[in-house]
């Protein structure tokens, strides 16, 4: 590490503005393991303790021998709280309340989805008694650790590391959180102990020899590629004195570009082939009548036959800010060049290990490696982690045009001499199939020669089309580097923006469909069961019933009473069309071959009548 | 990259403009009213017409022969019509019952053509609904009875079920909203 690596990642450290009710920051990795314990959990067994709470620190860390494969290492920084620090706690969160430190959730999380989504949320919910789940009093424990150990003026850390990769000169800032309380206290997908969030701000280098910012990408829960990734000059980057901006969402920690509500969906992967079976179906139904929004035709269908559970990742950035100029700044950042004993040589996971077979409420691995041990991508390849390797950094454009215009020119000339060859060669077979013509006792002769003179043709159309094309593509790269050296030319690729926070006119959500929405699942499992002790002789009738005034009443609210009405009528319609074909299969045939010979006829008179009059 | 909002034609206008395919299905509704109002009327004609020894005089006076007309629950849960008149009487089949329900229907459907033909969306969605309880009525009787006429009035509210999907007339009603258009090429994640 060099002190320009340093000054360059002080240079573009970001600012991250957090949500009101925010109780973590990133922190020194060193003060949580020294106040943690080390375990291994071997498959079917007890876990047993390796290292006990204060005896660890990095270095003690990196040190530790590896478990077998099969083993699980991890480190546990929260011991249950007694009844009375759980009081204690619950006493100053209802003083913060009162000055108005606490969360406020958002309108209607489960009213902004359908039906069946907040059906798969009451079972995902259920899950949660079955997986593995970090206790619920832990967030608690969590929050008192954090501020016992951290202190009234804890100066937040990042870790810093620079990368060259691809022409490219990489800044990837790490921050690590004690803990991600996004379902105990922003009512999220999962809460666990350990928390590691990653940047990246991708730099080149211009002619003149300075270094300058074009990219950045925000690591956002699992997703990779180009939709994590915004350009420096995007608007919707914000940047302040040169600093990104970074919106974190509320417990969760994931980094967003603009701050608000983002709905971020759990897809359940056992439902994954139902809903795609459903829209193909809808897919095709839209293809057929034409009711496809031109811009986006797969959303429709998207947001139909979605088997997603909703969530809200609050990124509101309207509580603490971190950063330079702001109220908290950074204090000096930890480096990853060279890669510490303890980055590089601790695999296990840096929190409670809760066997949970979805891995949501497991612990993370370290800033290397994933939760199976394997090397993150983000790590070894930061560029094709953001859908940066099909993007040349704007000062290797030029030379990587020359470069391809070298390697195409190559292959015209090797076409060209390819035809030349072929032609002559075609040319001569031709004469010689001209000359045997009228040769009766060369006939096998004159066969096998047609043959061959048809191969050849065909192999050279073949060949003069592949000529063409890479002419064509060459003149593209010489107009491409016309436009280059004029200053015309785009060198930043277009990309498809993912979904931005959800937009005021969205949530504007009354109070009865949200009311609705909470309670209706309730509802129908209570009517279930009234059905089944009360009338059951009449169970399925009732189900049926029952049912359908929920899905009536559920598109009343959501004013899709129109598309349910016209959607149950078309599948009448179909099934009215089955039985038409079913009743009177043969009339149909019949028909069918008359009305054909009868447009035959027809057409064939047209075009007699036309060439008489001709 | 340019991102403009912009809006379908049919969008920007206030008042849809009744194309030539509206009026036609405006037409095809009111011809679909005449027929669902006829249809149960035609079925006693009918029946009658198949009776021994039957002659239009009998029904005379014509007052007099509606009020004996009786809906009764022959066995549960079937219902018939049964007429009665001074020198004759009619048991319509249970199949039949059911169509009682047309003529109201296609009464409703009547005003209802004149406010699809009019562009008012709720035009639109009554004749749709109207489809869908014909529809479902019809399958119903189909399923239970096969009386002859479901055949009819399965194929002409079905195809009027698919003619008011048509592109053309949906988005006269519901015009497409704003999208947005980005300009440049899209490159995929």
């Amino acid at each position: 590490m060099t002190a320009t690596d340093l000054e360059l990642l002080r240079q573009y450290e970001p600012v991250i503005r957090y949500t009101r009710g925010e109780s973590f920051f990133p922190m020194d990795v060193g003060l949580y393991v020294s106040d943690s314990s080390l375990w291994v959990q071997p498959p079917g067994r007890p876990a047993t303790q390796v290292a006990t709470q204060g005896e660890l620190n990095l270095e003690k860390l990196a040190q530790m021998p590896n478990s077998s494969p099969t083993d699980i290492q991890y480190l546990k920084f929260i011991e249950p709280l007694e009844l009375r620090e759980m009081i204690a706690y619950t006493q100053e969160q209802l003083k913060q309340r009162k000055i108005t430190q606490h969360f406020e959730t958002g309108r209607g999380r489960l009213a902004r989805v359908g039906f069946i989504s907040r059906v798969l949320d009451l079972l995902f919910s259920l899950t949660l008694f079955l997986r593995g789940r970090v206790r619920g009093d832990t967030s608690a424990a969590a929050a008192l650790e954090y501020e016992h150990l951290s202190g009234p003026n804890s100066i937040p850390r990042y870790y810093g590391r620079v990368i060259h990769q691809d022409g490219w000169i990489i800044l990837q800032y790490w921050f690590f959180y004690a803990f991600n309380n996004w379902r105990s206290g922003f009512f999220g997908v999962n809460d666990h102990e350990a928390d590691w969030e990653m940047i990246h701000v991708y730099l080149y280098k211009t002619t003149d020899g300075i270094l300058k910012p074009e990219w950045v990408a925000y690591a956002l829960h699992e997703e990779a590629g180009d939709n994590i990734r915004r350009h420096w000059d995007d608007p919707e980057l914000e940047r302040i004195a040169g600093h990104p901006v970074i919106y974190a969402g509320a417990g969760s920690h994931a980094s967003y570009f603009s701050p608000g509500e983002h709905l971020a969906e759990l897809e359940v992967p056992i439902f994954t082939p139902v809903s795609r079976f459903f829209r193909r179906i809808a897919a095709i139904w839209n293809r057929f009548s034409s009711q496809i929004n031109p811009a986006n035709p797969a959303q429709h269908t998207q947001e139909i036959f979605a088997l997603r559970v909703p969530f809200v990742d609050y990124a509101r950035g309207d509580g603490k800010s971190i950063g330079p100029g702001q109220t908290v700044e950074w204090g000096e950042p930890a480096l990853l060049n060279p890669i510490p004993e303890w980055v590089q040589h601790y695999r296990g996971l840096w929190g409670l290990y809760t066997k949970d077979p979805l891995s949501g409420e497991n612990a993370p691995a370290g800033p290397m490696y994933n939760r199976d041990g394997s090397v993150r991508r983000a790590w070894y390849d930061p560029v094709g982690w953001a859908g940066l390797d099909k993007v040349s950094p704007p000062n290797l454009v030029l030379q990587r045009l020359t470069q391809r215009k070298a390697a195409l020119q190559i292959e015209i000339a090797q076409l060209e001499t390819q035809i030349e060859t072929q032609s002559q060669k075609l040319a001569g077979l031709s004469i010689e199939v001209l000359a045997i013509e009228q040769q009766p006792h060369l006939k096998h002769l004159w066969t096998n020669l047609r043959q061959e003179v048809q191969k050849h043709s065909l192999e050279l159309a073949s060949l003069r089309a592949l000529l063409a094309q890479d002419r064509s593509q060459m003149e593209a790269l010489q107009g491409y580097e016309e436009r280059l050296h004029s200053g015309d030319a785009r060198i930043v690729p277009a990309y498809r923006a993912r979904s931005r926070p959800i937009r005021e006119p969205e949530m504007r959500i009354n109070r009865l469909v949200e009311l609705w929405s909470a309670v209706s699942i309730g509802i129908l499992m209570i009517g279930f069961v009234a059905l089944m002790i009360f009338y059951r002789q009449h169970f399925i009738a009732g189900l049926v019933i029952m049912v359908s005034l929920f899905i009536f009443l559920e598109s009343g609210f959501r004013r899709q009473l129109p598309q349910l009405i016209n959607s149950l009528t078309i599948g009448l319609a179909v099934v009215a069309l089955l039985v038409l074909i079913f009743e009177f299969f043969w009339y149909l045939v019949v028909l069918a071959v008359l009305t054909a010979g009868g447009f035959i006829i027809w057409e064939n008179l047209r075009e007699l009548y036309s060439a008489r009059q001709r | 990259m340019t991102i403009q909002t912009v809006q379908d034609d049919n969008a920007t206008q206030s008042q849809p403009v009744r194309s030539w395919l509206v009026s036609l299905v405006g037409f095809l509704l009111v011809s679909e009213a005449i027929f669902l109002m006829v249809l149960f009327p035609a079925l006693i004609l009918l029946r009658l017409w198949q009776l021994p020894d039957f002659s239009p005089s009998q029904l005379l006076p014509l007052q007099q022969t509606l009020q004996t007309f009786r809906l009764q629950l022959i066995t549960t849960p079937e219902l018939a019509l049964q007429a009665r008149w001074a020198t004759g009487e009619l048991q319509l089949l249970p199949g039949h019952a059911p169509a009682l329900i047309y003529p109201f229907l296609g009464v409703t459907l009547l005003p209802v053509s004149l406010f699809f033909w009019r562009g008012k969306r709720y035009g639109w969605t009554l004749a749709v609904l109207i489809q869908g309880a014909s529809l479902a009525i019809a399958l119903a009787t189909y399923f239970r009875y096969e009386p002859f006429y479901t055949y009819l009035l399965l194929f002409v509210c079905a195809m009027m079920a698919f003619s008011l999907n048509f592109h053309g007339v949906k988005t006269a009603f519901f015009p497409l909203e704003a999208v947005i258009k980005v300009t440049e090429p899209e490159l995929e994640g």
